[in-house]
């Protein structure tokens, strides 16, 4: 029947997204998705609150870099750019650094590999071409996403740049801070 | 504005209610979540209602955003509300797990809750009193209606009275609508939320046999080429795209789109090497068919098809019907007609549709020419408002004409349809023809001289005087007309007589009364927030919707029937359509409206809905000897549902994947719908709109541009919902129109600037020419890296934002026959206001970027 084979032709194996290194990409943990722990909450660690932790200097990041860096779980990766132009909270001298979780808000995908800091743009998403304004705090320019993309707070102390917060829930987790494993957070100098 | 920033998990205890998405044709399914505020779920697969480890995986379809979650109150308690794509249907979940638009992926946050921008749902009946809306009782709102619809029969017969109803809004409810206008009231004069006309939308196929939707959307995955027309499929049709399209593209499948803007689907062909043919506004027609007599002139087309399955004798086209003995074309004609019009050369159409004479053919071979082993292409085309609201009749039958012509349609991989815009609920409850062929006051005159009574245009109807009593139901007439501005000014003017001093029935029939005799109107709008047309209603009635109360049914873009389950209870006293409409029938004295539930309409319509494309009496049929209701049989399907037409086969319920099948699986009908069951070919003669189309075109000399209009990815039809919800707004926050850079250097405009669009002779074939105008920030990107999206001399703006009306210099032509406004092709000046406030706040990046 239709009905029933509209259930058989629905393809049971996993979807193979291009390019396919985006998967790898996007399934950090890998190993889980296959075969995942027994009793994942109950191995889980969590943060009580956001840690303050630097993850670059200003004066080793040029416009155009692309810095990836974990925050403020290990399993939460975000990079860290410079646009050229001022950004929504942007900061160092020309308030043009920012940084944002890496996990495409519409179904996961990372964007760390489609940053385009001359047009102050993440995407298109490899997945399905979500883009985000990196200047306009992570909004949501084109595409399926419903909220932005979490931009990552930043502090600047003594030419060091630090994380301190995340402006939106990271796609997946019911809290950014719960179901993962802390990072270390960095003393200040 | 601040962010959330954690989700509550469901626990397991949590109540799951199946449904379909509120939007679009696509029709993803979507499943609610619903439990009390306190409790929790945990992380842990065994742990939670959706059985999965969080964090959710990439892909997975289980992630939970904040923008599906919202907090509704219902008899004093909270309850956490979860609205998500479900991950196990075959329309979102072909190539990722349960994948969403940014439309379904934010329904949560349209719900009727305390946490949301819904406070000013309609939630008690209103009667304009002393000229301002005041809450009534049912009781006298009811009585008020119904002393409306008779005021105005006592004047004018059946023609005094005009219904303006949504397509789509569950069949239930269009059932009762239609049923009160076309039994109880008998008028003809009765316009759906988006034509003022009950006319096919796409008349040039419909009346040769060819059915809109008729394929299934796996057709894209298996097809050797996908050609878009006048529709944006990535940004409005996304889950088609991203779920099936590009699952065919992957496979080789050549994608093609033709439409006048370079849009992120036309960038999205021309890396996947495909084509993007950038035509002229307006030029559709004349580009297809120039496509066609290629063919032909190749001896491309598909003999053995067009002997088989179209109509091949000049008598029997004729006693289809006058459109067809108008219109409809033996093959022999059609081909004559095409090979003898000069400007369907592709040199000549090169110069009017502004496509090369090369692409023409290459196109023409891509769809047309068959393999060295004699196999042809499979092709399905998809098309949507870029083509329907042009030149209907010429745009749709030149299309159509095209699928014959290859014969590429009802198999796998091959086949047709709209993109579509919402889903499909329309169920007829009356007769409709019997109104119309009695009471219209509209005719054609046909090339015989022969004067045919066809469906009227209400709109008109509305301006010229002749509806005296206008029932607005889930639809905002005077933003979504042609010439809208002009139309405002005619329901204000005839609203504005005399006004009811008191609630007592019979001061409001006598002010009524009053008002009617001095030329003016009663306005009825029956809604569920306020809108444009509510500023003008003397009765507004509070309606449920989607989610609320009542479980109810409508199909997608492959007819795929579905329950759309209530699971919470509506504002206030506002009460679901149908039943407005079965209180408004028995007050006017009907005896068979008197239906308790949404459940009840459907079995009715069930026991009954034997033929046709939706066909679902083998779905009563099935339920009966189970024991069940008809509506407990489709909720059992889940959201997966049924394809249209139902059938039973050895006794077993099954759906319809494609229709027009060589085998037609349509009970009772042929392979095409008409009587023989073969299909027609329309003639598309230029020669019938070429002069309109002269007086359309922009007049350079008045700076005017072509300004059309359409959908964009965030926003959803007249934003009743999107307003709402700061997340998806934020990206448009006023109505925004995209200029090519060129045209903005001329006018002296950059992005952000306010700008008004005017057109101070928007053309009207009923009368004079009037004016128009409305604003909208300007949005110019420079140097984009994949193209400008809207060519030098053409404009795109949102079609029905809310008080920038992009409808006001729409044009008033509709086609003779069949009147289908031209929506798409207005023109005006655009001239800088000054700076907006949201020049540094918008962003204005490209919209176009595909992937490479």
């Amino acid at each position: 029947s239709a009905f029933d084979s509209d259930s058989e032709e629905t393809p049971t194996e996993t979807p193979d997204p291009t390019p396919t290194e985006t998967q790898e990409e996007t399934n950090p943990s890998e190993s889980e998705t296959e075969d995942p722990p027994e009793s994942p909450s109950g191995q889980v660690e969590q943060l009580d609150a956001y840690p303050r932790v630097k993850i670059a200097s200003v004066s080793e990041l040029s416009t155009g870099d692309v810095v990836e860096f974990k925050y403020p779980l290990q399993e939460q990766s975000n990079f860290l750019t410079r646009l050229g132009e001022q950004a929504w909270d942007g900061v160092g001298p020309d308030g043009d650094i920012v940084a944002f979780n890496a996990l495409c808000t519409h179904a996961g995908c990372n964007v760390a590999g489609s940053v385009e800091p001359e047009d102050s743009r993440a995407g298109p998403c490899p997945c399905h071409y979500t883009s985000f304004d990196l200047s306009k705090g992570g909004l949501v320019n084109m595409g399926q996403a419903t909220s932005d993309l979490p931009q990552i707070e930043l502090e600047v102390d003594g030419g060091d740049i630090y994380a301190t917060y995340v402006e939106g829930l990271v796609w997946g987790y019911h809290n950014n801070l719960r179901t993962g494993t802390p990072i270390e957070a960095a003393q200040s100098d | 504005m601040s962010h959330h920033t954690d989700v509550p998990i469901p626990p397991t205890s949590a109540e799951r209610h199946s449904t379909a998405c509120r939007y679009c044709i696509v029709g993803c399914g979507y499943e609610v979540f619903k439990w009390p505020v306190g409790e929790e779920g945990g992380p842990s697969a065994d742990e939670n209602a959706f059985g999965i480890d969080f964090p959710a995986q990439a892909l997975g379809g289980n992630g939970i955003t904040t923008e599906m979650h919202t907090v509704i109150e219902e008899n004093g308690e909270e309850y956490n509300v979860i609205v998500k794509p479900d991950d196990d249907n075959p329309v979102n979940n072909q190539w990722s797990s349960g994948d969403h638009s940014v439309r379904g992926g934010s329904i949560a946050q349209t719900l009727y809750s305390p946490e949301n921008d819904t406070e000013d749902r309609l939630k008690y009946p209103q009667i304009r009193i002393g000229g301002t809306l005041q809450p009534v009782d049912w009781e006298t709102a009811i009585e008020a209606v119904a002393r409306a619809n008779e005021l105005a029969m006592d004047r004018n017969g059946p023609n005094g009275v005009g219904q303006k109803l949504y397509f789509y809004q569950f069949v239930e409810n269009t059932y009762a609508g239609t049923k009160l206008h076309f039994d109880v009231i008998g008028s003809p004069n009765w316009g759906g939320h988006n034509r003022p006309a009950l006319t096919p939308e796409n008349p040039g196929m419909r009346n040769a046999g060819l059915w809109q939707f008729a394929y299934d959307y796996e057709d894209t995955q298996k097809a050797d080429n996908v050609v878009m027309v006048g529709a944006e499929f990535y940004e409005n049709k996304s889950i088609i795209f991203q779920e099936h399209i590009q699952l065919g593209v992957q496979d080789g499948a050549t994608p093609v789109h033709i439409d006048p803007r370079q849009t992120f689907t036309s960038n999205y062909a021309q890396n996947n090497d495909g084509m993007h043919l950038q035509l002229e506004v307006g030029t559709d027609a004349v580009l297809l068919s120039s496509v066609a007599r290629h063919i032909l002139e190749q001896g491309w087309e598909n003999t053995e098809f067009i002997e088989q399955w179209t109509m091949r004798e000049r008598s029997t086209i004729d006693d289809e019907g006058w459109y067809q003995k108008e219109f409809g074309q033996t093959f022999e004609e059609y081909q004559e007609a095409i090979l003898d019009e000069p400007r369907y050369k592709p040199e000549n159409a090169a110069e009017i549709t502004g496509i090369p004479a090369e692409d023409i053919r290459s196109f023409a071979e891509l769809i047309g020419k068959p393999d060295e082993n004699g196999e042809r292409p499979n092709t399905v085309f998809l098309w949507e408002k870029g083509l329907i609201w042009g030149f209907s009749h010429e745009n749709s039958a030149a299309l159509g004409n095209l699928v014959l012509l290859t014969g590429s349609v009802g198999r796998p991989g091959a086949g047709l349809s709209r993109g579509g815009g919402h889903q499909e609920g329309f169920w007829m409850g009356g007769p409709a023809g019997e109104a119309i062929g009695e009471h219209s006051t509209q005719t054609f005159t046909t090339s015989d001289g022969e004067e045919v009574t066809i469906a009227p245009d209400t709109d008109e109807r509305v301006r010229n005087g002749e509806i005296l009593h206008w029932h607005v139901i889930g639809c905002d007439p005077v933003r979504g007309s042609y010439n809208t501005q002009q139309l405002r000014n005619a329901v204000r003017e005839r609203t504005s007589g005399p006004q009811p001093q008191s609630a007592e029935v019979e001061e409001i029939a006598r002010a009524w009364a009053e008002r009617m005799d001095q030329g003016g109107m009663v306005l009825t709008n029956q809604e569920i927030y306020p809108r444009t047309t509510t500023e003008f209603a003397d009765i507004v009635l509070p309606a449920t919707t989607w989610g609320e109360e009542s479980d109810y049914h409508r199909w997608n873009g492959e007819r795929r029937l579905r329950q759309y389950s209530g699971f919470m209870e509506g504002p206030g006293e506002a009460k679901p359509d149908w039943e407005i409409f079965s209180l408004i029938g028995q007050e006017m004295g009907a005896t068979d409206m008197d239906w308790g539930s949404a459940e009840e309409i459907f079995e009715e319509i069930a026991s009954e809905a034997d033929h046709g494309v939706h066909a679902i009496k083998a779905i009563h049929d099935k339920a009966q000897e189970e024991g069940k209701t008809t509506a407990e049989k489709v909720s059992e399907m889940d959201t997966t549902g049924i394809q249209l037409p139902a059938r039973l086969e050895d006794g077993e319920l099954v759906g319809t994947d494609r229709v027009h099948q060589p085998e037609e699986k349509v009970p009772g009908s042929g392979r095409f719908f008409t009587s023989t069951g073969d299909a027609i070919f329309m003639q598309v003669d230029w020669n019938r709109v070429e002069d309109v189309f002269e007086e359309l075109k922009p007049d350079p000399s008045n700076n005017e541009i072509w300004v059309t209009n359409g959908r964009v990815n965030r926003l959803w039809q007249n934003l009743y919902s999107h307003t709402r919800d700061p997340q998806i707004i934020k990206r448009f926050k006023q109505n925004f129109i995209e200029l090519n850079p060129a045209d903005a250097d001329r006018i002296g405009v950059e992005a952000g600037d306010l700008v008004e669009i005017r057109n101070d002779d928007v053309y009207n074939m009923y009368g004079e020419n009037t004016e128009g105008s409305f604003t909208a920030i300007a949005y110019v990107t420079e140097d984009p890296p994949q193209g400008q999206i809207v060519p030098e001399g053409t404009a795109f703006t949102y079609w029905l934002y809310p008080g920038q009306v992009a409808n006001d210099i729409a044009p008033a032509y509709l086609d003779p026959a069949n009147p289908n406004p031209s929506y798409k092709l207005a023109a005006g000046e655009v001239v800088r206001l000054g700076e907006s406030e949201l020049k540094e706040e918008m962003s204005f990046q490209a919209r176009n970027i595909a992937p490479e």
